[in-house]
């Protein structure tokens, strides 16, 4: 059998919902009589469906946001620095100037992924008492699950908080007494590495997390800081975005 | 200000995404594409305010900027099949033929026009309207170009026997 190709158009339209009502009915009748267009219809809706989940079926990984200060490093200046910052890194230690910083990421990784071993019902409840202050994130479905203070990077005193969702998601927070280089957390995103870190008057942060989504995690970012940061008490609209950003985290 | 275009960009990240590698076909052109859009859109004095012309401004730019910067740089494999739906489709009558490697094979198979609807419909939700105004052309060359588009696909499917792995499971 052979379907022309205004007919064809026409189902193909059909599939998409751009047709008028009045077409519309006229094609649904044409489907309920004609075997042949609606195998054709089925077949479209099929390849429509496929061709949006065969490009839609992994995220990017990573933040299409560009760093900070939103302009994007091209490829051969980010190795550049990556390099130069190695080089002075090793410089230091050898140097035994300070303590090597360059490693604060991977340390932090290291006490997140500890931390991921423990199972969630094996995990005991913060203590109440701390030194540090601890943002709410209660509106984002993150509960405070440890605080594990003070411990050391390379000599860097900092506190390690931990939060739990009940949808397996876990954050990490570092709060380093003091600042931070910039060059001390380089961006190693990555194997779902989520990492973002901001500096204030008296500390420097680390927020990291593994396979979360990542607009959930951005969103998540953004209120901490502006919490660490105190510039304004954090208004409704924020806590009602980090409800909406909610995302179970992917195993 | 920035801090809300940043979460309007994110929340369009992964269908931009899906649509770069739709029309670039290589993971790391369209991060670049991405990224390079999501640069101009936040040094942009100018942003839609509403979502819906938000998000046809987004892929406009990507959709440019591929065109502009990165497709002459790309050698694109265009098979000329199209004249295979000019006249008439040959039905099958039984299964319904469906097997999502083969599509996107197959998909990466279209000519750039076709790829370039299909992607602005199927992948990133385009109605025909919106996809007219990102292509600059009318309607119903949207319409015709999707029609074509697809009876390629499905000739393409059924040259290589495809067979229905969605249906084999159930």
């Amino acid at each position: 059998m052979v379907m022309g190709p205004d007919n064809f158009r026409k189902l193909s339209a059909y599939v998409d919902g751009e047709l008028d009502a009045h077409t519309t009915a006229e094609v649904a009748e044409q489907i309920a009589r004609d075997p042949e267009a609606a195998t054709i219809v089925a077949k479209l809706t099929s390849i429509k469906s496929t061709i949006k989940s065969s490009y839609n079926d992994g995220q990017t990984g990573e933040s299409i946001l560009p760093d900070p200060p939103e302009l994007k490093l091209k490829r051969g200046i980010a190795v550049a620095t990556v390099f130069a910052v190695a080089l002075l890194s090793v410089w230091i230690f050898s140097n035994q100037l300070v303590p090597a910083r360059t490693d604060v990421l991977a340390i932090a990784l290291n006490h997140y992924d500890s931390w991921k071993q423990v199972k969630a019902r094996e995990l005991k409840p913060a203590s109440l008492i701390t030194p540090v202050s601890i943002p709410d994130l209660s509106s984002a479905g993150l509960k405070i699950s440890s605080v594990d203070t003070p411990i050391h990077f390379s000599g860097l005193p900092a506190s390690h908080l931990t939060y739990l969702g009940s949808r397996g998601c876990r954050l990490s927070l570092f709060i380093f007494e003091g600042k931070l280089d910039d060059e001390a957390i380089p961006d190693l995103r990555g194997d779902g590495i989520l990492a973002d870190h901001w500096t204030t008057q008296d500390s420097s942060y680390l927020l990291l997390s593994r396979k979360m989504n990542v607009q959930r995690f951005s969103v998540l970012a953004e209120f901490i800081k502006e919490t660490t940061r105190k510039l304004a008490p954090v208004d409704e609209e924020m806590r009602i975005a980090m409800r909406k950003a909610r995302q179970p985290c992917r195993a | 200000m920035k801090r809300i275009r940043k979460h309007r960009l994110l929340e369009h990240q992964g269908t931009l995404h899906a649509y770069a590698m739709a029309i670039t076909r290589e993971p790391e052109t369209a991060a670049d594409l991405v990224q390079d859009c999501a640069v101009r859109v936040l040094r942009s004095t100018r942003v839609p305010a509403d979502n819906k012309a938000f998000k046809v401004w987004l892929f406009a730019i990507v959709r440019n900027l591929w065109i502009d910067n990165f497709r002459k740089n790309k050698v694109r494999n265009e098979v000329s099949i199209d004249d295979l739906c000019e006249t008439a489709l040959p039905v099958q009558a039984d299964l319904v033929i469906v097997n999502a490697l083969a599509v996107r094979l197959a998909f990466e198979e279209l000519s750039a026009d076709h790829q370039d609807v299909l992607a602005l419909v199927d992948i990133a939700g385009f109605s025909y309207a919106e996809t007219a105004g990102i292509l600059d052309v009318a309607h119903g060359t949207v319409m015709s170009r999707v029609s074509r588009a697809r009876c390629a696909l499905a000739s393409m499917l059924e040259q290589e026997d495809v067979v229905d792995i969605f249906a084999r499971k159930r």
